[in-house]
Formats: structure tokens, C-alpha cells, sequence
């Protein structure tokens, strides 16, 4: 039995300490997507939070078979998509964030044949994208940030959403489209 | 225009990847036909490339975890008591280490993608097969950009993982030899057709002697070319693919492994949707005039090209995350 099964069956059986040793292990994925689909480090904190207190006292009703990491998300987007609204002021992805490495911008660093002017033109455009993002529903929110932040494929978001294949490819639709047409209207007011 | 609606319906799909060849093929051929769907198309290019792009992922605050066993024994008074003081620290920095590589997309491109901008050949493990890719098996003779593989070294031998004998491909389907990196535009990418996956491992092993078994993983990991970065206390082992098993191996004996966690995430999907789209960017360039029409093909192309290289060297290296713990 490997580590992880073993430390979910010892916490089922009510060992707190296994648990924690869970929860450090999986605090950094579960804060990265709930950073990810509030905007901001305090609701970020809170979600991720929430969302292990919800996981230990639904432990008994996990099934070693399946992925943890992937049952914590499910937790996660489920709290996020039915959370009554009393957002934070969101602020921008692209604002600086804290990492293992300290604070750094969100910007990615130029490699050497890129343009600053290009460079600059693309941080402004991923900011309206976000900005975009942000104003999306949360069932809409919740399935980009899967897909494009998080890289899941769409057996995963099926397995964290608890939906069928087909209802992936359509919600994935309806939110590209959802997002392009907030895009562009952002863009036409802007000029 | 009836057929404009019923192509637009594929585009989500078509940028996943999750398309049929025939569908994709559909997708390419509309709009290499229709100016609409095609600017339509690049719109949900760029937007999608733009979430992709979102650099390091977020790590959970200092005591997070400590945080969440509070608010569980404060609700659960009659359990209490029980995490030793001391056993987070290391393992939470151990687990932010690693998820650092793990959950983002885009850690790469800041890091190790300006490092190692060359593709690697490895003629051993072509996998599925990529439409218009060439592959030393299937070398594209009706391309008269193709150039048969020449001689030489490697662009870039000292790379992590290069093998550096056979064809390479350009996100645009040509090949060259391995010293042709003179293309203005192409920076000097190549990609091979191969399964990719990003592959991270949690090594945690306990020890007599901390501060001496770091000496020797350190060893270690410069014997098997790999590149170390200190992170609180543990150490963040980047290392070629192919040899960090072993490695892995030769670490978790350096003690009693008392955590070993391997995740392999196939991109291979992502990675081949994003380089049909590049490769239709490439003709539709072609066949495009208008310089704002151009420069917005252009934009989108570099973009994609900076994400396949991003994925290119993640899935040519595996991040071993070592905790040493007493």
C-alpha cells in the first residue's frame, strides 16, 4: 500500500496526525487552484481551508481507490461553485504572488529573442483575459481554470466537476464562449 | 454559413485536442477557407493561451496546515493533541517544493525555458503519430524544405536528455539537420513526435545524519547530471528523464524511505493540439497579406511557440523533491 493510502486509511480511523501529514502534502495544489478560482490570497486561504475541515469530516465516505489530490479539488470546486457570494475584492493574477521562492511577478521573464514592446502587449492582453475570467459565472470560472491553469484533461474535470464527458465539452464550450464575448466587449469599451 | 455554426461548435474541442483527425482536419480546412471563422478561431487561441500563461503557482501560506488541524480540534474538542511540533516544517516545504513544479503550466517558461530552448530527439519512443510532424520514420518527402539529417553535434548536447542523432521538427513541420538553427523566426525550436508527460517525485527519507546524507545526495546528483536548488529544508533535484528513477532510487537508500510519491501527468494531447494549431497558423501566414492580419497570426504563433517549448522541457526532466528528515 502506498504512503498516501495508507495515511487516509489512518486518518479514517481517526489518527489526526496522519491527517495532517495529508494535509501538508496536498496544501500547496488545493491553495494553487483555490487561488486560482477566488483572485485573491485571503478567500484563497479560506477556501483551501474549508475545503480540508470538509475533507476530514467526510473522510469516511472516501474510497482509497480514487485519487486524493483529485477528490480535495472536487471538494474544493464544489465549495466554490455553491459558496454564497461575499467576495473580497478580487485582485489580478497577474499581480505579484508568493511562492516557494518568495514574492514574484506574475509576468514570465523575456527570453532573449522577445520583443519588450511584444512582451508588454501580451501582459496587458492576459490581463483583460483575466479581468474577463473574474466576471464569468463560477460553474464557467471553475471549468477554465481546470483545463487551462491546472492542465487537467477532460476525464479529470469530469471526475473533480462529477459529470459526464459530454457535459465537460459542452460547459468548456459555453464558457470560451462566454469568456470572448466579455472579452470583447471589454475591449470595445476600452478603445 | 450554416456550416460557419456547425464549425464554430468544434472549436473548444479542436483547441483541447480532443478532436477526431478527420473533425480537426474539418476545423483546418474551414478556415483556411473562411476569413470569419478564422479570426473567430485565433480569438479563442490567444484567450486560451493567455489563462495558460500564468507563471509560478501560488503556495499555501506559512503554517497553513498547522492552521487547518486547529480549526479541526477546535471543532472536535474531545480529540485533541496529537501532531508533533516540528514534523510539518519540513514536509510542508518538501510538498511546496514540489507542487511548485507540479501545478503550474507556466513555472517553466520563466526558469528553465530561456535555459533550454532546444527540443531533444529520441528516436526510441516516437509515439503517436502527428499529423504533419516528421518523424525519422516518416520523413515527409513531399516538403522541399526537408533536409536530410546531417552529421555534426547536437544544437545543444549538454542539455538534459538530448540524444541528438536523428530528424528534428520545427514547429512548422520542417526538418533540419541539427546544426540548421539559422531561421529567423523559429528561435532555434524543434520538436520531435513522442509522448509527453511531466513527472515529479516526493522523496521523503529519514536519516541518522541529516546534514551528511545531503553531502552524498548532492553527489549523487551531480553524478547523474542533475541540478540541486536548496529550498528550507529540503532539496529540489532536477534531473534528465531518463536517468531519475535510478537516481530516485540511490536517494531513497540513503535511509528509510518512509515517502516515495511519483506523479506523471500525460500532456501529450495538449502538446500535439497545440502544434497542429501552430502548423496552421504557419500556412494560414502564408496565404495572409494584411500586415495587422500578420502581425495578429504572428503574435498568436509566438505564443504557442513559447508554450511547446515550456511543455518540450518539462516533459525532458523530472523534479525530485528530497526531504532529509532526522
Amino acid at each position: 500500500m502506498d504512503r498516501v493510502r495508507l495515511l487516509v486509511q489512518k486518518s479514517q480511523d481517526g489518527d489526526t496526525g496522519a491527517f495532517e501529514e495529508l494535509v501538508t502534502l496536498y496544501q500547496d495544489r488545493v491553495y494553487a487552484l483555490s487561488y486560482r478560482l477566488t483572485g485573491n490570497g485571503a478567500d484563497a486561504q479560506d477556501l483551501a481551508q474549508e475545503t480540508f475541515v470538509k475533507a476530514y469530516t467526510g473522510l469516511k465516505g472516501f474510497r482509497n481507490q480514487a485519487d486524493f489530490g483529485t477528490w480535495l479539488h472536487r471538494i474544493t470546486v464544489n465549495l466554490w461553485i455553491n459558496a454564497r457570494r461575499r467576495e473580497r475584492p478580487s485582485v489580478s493574477l497577474d499581480a505579484p504572488v508568493q511562492t516557494a521562492d518568495g514574492e514574484v511577478q506574475r509576468v514570465v521573464a523575456a527570453t532573449a529573442e522577445e520583443d519588450p514592446a511584444e512582451l508588454a502587449e501580451r501582459a496587458e492582453f492576459r490581463q483583460a483575459v483575466q479581468a474577463a475570467l473574474r466576471d464569468l459565472s463560477r460553474e464557467h470560472r471553475a471549468v477554465l481554470v481546470l483545463r487551462e491553469m491546472q492542465g487537467y484533461n477532460y476525464d479529470e474535470i469530469a471526475r473533480v466537476m462529477d459529470c459526464s464527458l459530454g457535459t465537460v465539452k459542452s460547459r468548456l464550450n459555453r464558457a470560451r464562449q462566454a469568456l470572448k464575448d466579455k472579452l470583447a466587449h471589454m475591449l470595445t469599451t476600452k478603445t | 454559413m450554416r456550416d460557419c455554426a456547425k464549425v464554430a461548435q468544434l472549436f473548444s474541442p479542436y483547441l483541447d485536442g480532443e478532436l477526431a483527425a478527420n473533425e480537426a482536419a474539418r476545423v483546418r480546412e474551414h478556415c483556411a477557407a473562411c476569413a470569419s471563422c478564422r479570426a473567430a478561431l485565433a480569438e479563442w487561441d490567444a484567450a486560451a493561451l493567455a489563462l495558460r500563461d500564468t507563471g509560478p503557482a501560488p503556495v499555501a501560506p506559512a503554517g497553513f496546515a498547522s492552521g487547518v488541524m486547529a480549526r479541526i480540534a477546535a471543532e472536535k474538542p474531545a480529540r485533541r493533541a496529537w501532531w508533533p511540533v516540528g514534523w510539518t516544517k519540513g514536509l510542508a516545504a518538501a510538498a511546496a517544493a514540489a507542487m511548485i513544479f507540479a501545478g503550474s503550466w507556466g513555472l517553466w517558461g520563466g526558469q528553465l525555458g530561456s535555459r533550454v530552448p532546444v527540443a531533444h530527439n529520441d528516436p526510441g519512443r516516437n509515439g503517436p503519430a502527428v499529423p504533419h510532424v516528421v518523424s525519422p520514420d516518416n520523413p515527409a518527402p513531399d516538403n522541399p524544405d526537408v533536409t536530410a539529417p546531417g552529421p555534426g553535434p547536437a544544437p545543444d548536447s549538454s542539455t538534459p536528455g538530448a540524444t541528438g542523432d536523428a530528424d528534428t521538427v520545427k514547429p512548422n513541420g520542417r526538418t533540419s539537420s541539427p546544426g540548421d538553427n539559422a531561421q529567423p523566426r523559429d528561435t532555434a525550436a524543434v520538436f520531435t513526435s513522442k509522448p509527453r508527460a511531466v513527472t515529479t517525485t516526493l522523496l521523503k527519507v529519514r536519516v541518522a545524519d541529516p546534514a551528511a546524507a545531503r553531502e552524498e545526495a548532492l553527489a549523487l546528483a551531480k553524478e547523474a547530471g542533475a541540478a540541486c536548488r536548496d529550498s528550507a529544508d529540503v532539496l529540489e533535484i532536477t534531473a534528465p528523464a531518463a536517468k531519475a528513477p535510478a537516481l530516485a532510487d540511490r536517494l531513497a537508500a540513503l535511509g528509510s524511505a518512509e515517502v516515495r510519491e511519483t506523479d506523471r501527468r500525460d500532456i501529450t494531447a495538449d502538446f500535439t493540439a497545440a502544434l497542429e494549431r501552430y502548423q496552421a497558423l504557419e500556412a494560414q501566414l502564408a496565404g495572409t497579406e494584411d500586415p495587422e492580419q500578420r502581425a495578429q497570426i504572428e503574435a498568436t504563433m509566438a505564443s504557442l511557440e513559447k508554450q511547446l517549448k515550456d511543455w518540450d522541457v518539462k516533459s525532458s526532466l523530472h523534479v525530485i523533491t528530497l526531504w532529509l528528515a532526522e
